[in-house]
């Protein structure tokens, strides 16, 4: 597990967005636009003016490096107004009176040397922080170049209201010649901001390169026009001095301040073209007008919010959860920790077991951060710290189990040879959804490749989905002895899912699509025709394929070669979504698995085509149009089975295949119920029995146990019996009517829980053998 | 909780009474009171029990 972790460091959540990057007052964006959005105007002015310091002055000369930076600025779109919006603010904010702190006063001398825009905004940061702060002006007056470009009321009032409750010292007329003169007045920092071709007392040349120094403990750094810089820098770098200095005093480190690019990745999706608001009030004094309220509003609505959120858009689990990978990881960590949960919390445990496992979280990422990966290993963890609730995967374990046991394993040579050159594998599901599909298919592969065997099971991956190493490595080392006493095939697969799992785990054995061969097979003697709706078809690519695999493109050959009239899913260009079925959350989440079927069937409006039969069967589950690329290439209608139904499917293939094409009598009866009892259930029971992950064999086991042990409550109301017996870990209860027959009973209902009834055994003082 | 009163237990031939039973799901043992006969210790649970409160319950342990 620990090997994902250290790949969540290059997390880009938290980088800020361009435009704040690119400020130089750093002005946080989504404050600031997230209150204009509500029309909160004092909100907003409030984060405007802690970041610039001089709110009124910065609106007025800011050069707006935040426009190029927009990821609206570009062809057909325009960047987002965010001086316009400031002045808006400006405009319309009626609390701009500044807060009084009271502070202790730091015992601390500061020089400001140099009284432009740059020099005020660190004494205006530092006297905010309560230091002792001098203002030393060569000249007569305040505000340096300010003076040239603008109405002296305008910074004038704007410094008298910002430094309205902060003490510091200005002096006039008064030129510093020598830093000397400065140290040994007690100082015990100096910012140089002495502006254009000003005095820069040596800091340009230091060793550092950078204009900071200290000397004699005093520190001293430079910034603004002096350094040559624009006069929003400048005031920028006057209020990143004044952390500096803090920095300094607190730990008498000099690091010079240094503006961070963002290293920001949008994801191309969120890319929403739009033209600027244009400013409709011409009363005001700005050239280009300004904005009304509403204006200000609908063009803030316009921001794009940028941030790294590809996992967040492409990812099913995270959009439902609510939660971005770098909490989740935090939670899996929790969760995963030894200790008992009386005393800890672990709320990652259900989340662990939702996860589809499709991948598209590192496949989307720009940093290729592999939460599913990490999740998978948090399961696996969970099973060896005997942690994982076993409902999440009993149902599919004991269905694995089921297709790798006699009734319904296979694995024989190809008829009449003595090794086999290929092999089927076609999947535990693909047979228990529908047994002609395999039938047909290994008929079909037979005309073609005559020396193909057959190995029918499953394999293993609700193992790998369950956190159990040990089982998945039997299953494994079971799949391999088999390929190699066919004399190592090459296996022809039918399910993505089982392809992956060969690729992953059994690079040795040679794998290929059954779509891939049948492409080829059909496209030299003819697709086979058949009468289908005049209609246009999506193809559903299953999420373990990838965009280059050559199975994408067979199926797409397949349809086109069928006539069938596709176009792409608008969400499936790049990648390709789970249906819900990938990593065995439903038990473990039913909700989220039934959120992500809804989303998927909503794609299109189109009919969907399939080539992993789990894909069809959660969207036959949904109503929706759907077909295997199988169901069309041999005319088949798709159905839905029940549990009990997949069950007797697959002992079925086997039995028939033993039969039909070797010519052998099945050696263990398919047969899966004991025969003792025979019940009567209706189809909407059997659909309920199913929709529980029940199957009807356990249901009949029940019935027999409860008559045989006459363990029963009796309801007269209803003339029905009621029991229940452990079935693996789950109680099962039966309700059930009986009839003139001795051996045949109606089922009324079937339910479950997983709780289990203890202490029954023992009852007044005497134990019962409740096992008979 | 159901408080049928009709049922009866086949084996005994009583009518089932409320009485609290032990349960158990995930190391953690709890109490409740369901239907059970009082000769024999033979319990029932309704449909309305096991997918309501029960499942409700062992959703929460499931996350602990």
């Amino acid at each position: 597990m620990e090997k994902y972790l250290p790949d969540f460091d290059k997390c880009l959540q938290h980088e800020k967005p361009f435009c704040t990057s690119a400020c130089p007052v750093h002005l946080e964006m989504y404050d600031f636009i997230d209150r204009l959005r509500e029309g909160r105007f004092n909100a907003a002015y409030k984060a405007f003016r802690n970041a610039s310091g001089f709110p009124a002055v910065a609106a007025r000369f800011c050069s707006q490096p935040c426009r190029e930076a927009c990821p609206l600025d570009s062809e057909g779109s325009q960047p987002i107004e965010i001086n316009l919006l400031e002045k808006a603010c400006l405009m319309y904010a009626d609390k701009k009176e500044p807060t009084e702190y009271n502070l202790p006063v730091r015992e601390k001398k500061i020089a400001i040397i140099g009284g432009g825009i740059s020099g005020m905004a660190c004494a205006m940061r530092l006297a905010t922080k309560r230091f002792m702060v001098t203002v030393f002006e060569k000249s007569e007056k305040i505000g340096g170049t300010l003076w040239d470009i603008m109405d002296s009321s305008v910074f004038l009032d704007d410094f008298k209201l910002q430094m309205k409750y902060l003490d510091y010292e200005l002096q006039t007329g008064c030129e510093v010649k020598d830093l000397g003169q400065i140290i040994s007045q007690g100082f015990h920092a100096v910012y140089v901001s002495t502006g254009r071709d000003g005095n820069d007392f040596g800091l340009s040349g230091t060793l550092s390169g950078k204009p900071c120094m200290v000397k004699d403990g005093t520190g001293i750094l430079a910034g603004g026009s002096l350094l040559g810089h624009d006069r929003i820098y400048a005031l920028g770098d006057g209020l990143a001095a004044a952390t500096a200095i803090d920095n300094f005093l607190m730990t008498k480190n000099l690091i010079y301040p240094e503006y961070n690019q963002t290293q920001m990745m949008l994801d191309d999706s969120r890319m929403i073209p739009s033209q600027a608001v244009m400013p409709s009030r011409t009363d005001s004094e700005e050239k280009g007008g300004s904005y009304t309220e509403e204006e200000a509003v609908e063009e803030a609505e316009r921001c794009l919010r940028c941030q790294c959120d590809a996992c967040r858009i492409w990812c099913d689990l995270t959009e439902y959860v609510h939660k971005w990978p770098l909490r989740i990881r935090d939670e899996i960590i929790a969760t995963t920790a030894p200790g008992s949960a009386d005393i800890k919390a672990t709320p990652a445990k259900r989340l662990i077991n939702t996860c589809t496992q499709c991948g598209l979280c590192k496949e989307t990422c720009p940093e290729s951060i592999d939460l599913g990966g990490l999740i998978l290993a948090a399961r696996s963890r969970m099973h060896s710290l005997d942690k994982m609730p076993w409902v999440f995967n009993d149902f599919f374990l004991r269905d694995m189990d089921f297709s790798n046991s006699d009734t319904a394993y296979l694995c024989h040579r190809a008829p009449h040879e003595h090794g086999s050159a290929y092999a089927f594998f076609p999947g535990c599901q693909l047979g228990a959804s529908d047994p002609d599909l395999v039938i047909r298919s290994y008929t079909e592969i037979l005309r073609h490749q005559p020396d193909s065997g057959i190995m029918l099971g499953c394999c293993g991956v609700p193992a790998v989905w369950a956190g159990d190493d040990e089982k998945h490595q039997e299953e494994l080392s079971r799949i391999k002895t088999d390929w190699e006493s066919l004399g190592r095939p090459v296996m022809i697969l039918a399910c993505p899912t089982c392809m992956d799992n060969f690729r992953k785990y059994l690079p040795e054995i040679k794998a290929v699509f059954l779509y891939d061969l049948m492409a080829e097979w059909f496209q030299h003697e003819g697709f086979p025709s058949a009468a289908r709706p005049d209609m246009t078809y999506s193809i559903f690519d299953p999420c373990p394929t990838k965009p280059g695999d050559s199975v994408r493109r067979s199926v797409r050959s397949i349809c086109s070669g069928l006539d069938i009239h596709t176009e792409p899913l608008a969400l499936q260009k790049k990648f390709a979504a789970c249906c819900s079925y990938g990593g065995h959350g439903s038990i473990a989440d039913p909700d989220f698995a039934e959120a992500v079927r809804e989303k998927r069937v909503s794609e299109s409006s189109n009919p969907y085509i399939v080539y992993c039969i789990n894909c069809r069967d959660a969207f036959l589950g949904k109503g929706k149009k759907v077909y295997h690329i199988l169901d069309l290439l041999f005319g088949c209608a798709p159905k839905l089975s029940t549990a009990t139904a997949r069950r007797e499917n697959r002992a079925w293939i086997k039995e028939r295949i033993l039969k039909e094409i070797f010519g052998e009598k099945p050696c263990v009866s398919p047969a899966v119920s004991d025969g003792t009892v025979m019940l009567e259930i209706s189809g909407d029971l059997k659909e309920k029995i199913s929709s529980q992950h029940l199957l009807e064999e356990d249901i009949c086991e029940v019935v027999a146990f409860c008559e045989r042990t006459g363990r029963t409550v009796y309801d007269p109301e209803k003339n029905s019996f009621s029991g229940y017996r452990k079935v693996g870990r789950m109680t099962h209860w039966v309700e059930y009517k009986r009839t003139g027959d001795p051996g045949t009973f109606i089922l009324i209902n079937a339910y479950c829980h997983r709780m289990e009834i203890e202490l029954e055994a023992v009852w007044n003082g005497h134990k019962i053998n409740i096992i008979e | 909780m159901d408080t049928k009163s009709t049922l009866i237990c086949s084996r005994c031939k009583v009518k089932m009474k409320p009485v609290e039973v032990t349960f158990k799901y995930l190391k953690r043992s709890f109490r409740h009171e369901v239907l059970r006969c009082p000769e024999c210790g033979q319990v029932y649970i309704p449909e309305e029990l096991a997918k309501g409160r029960m499942a409700e319950v062992e959703a929460v342990l499931e996350e602990k």
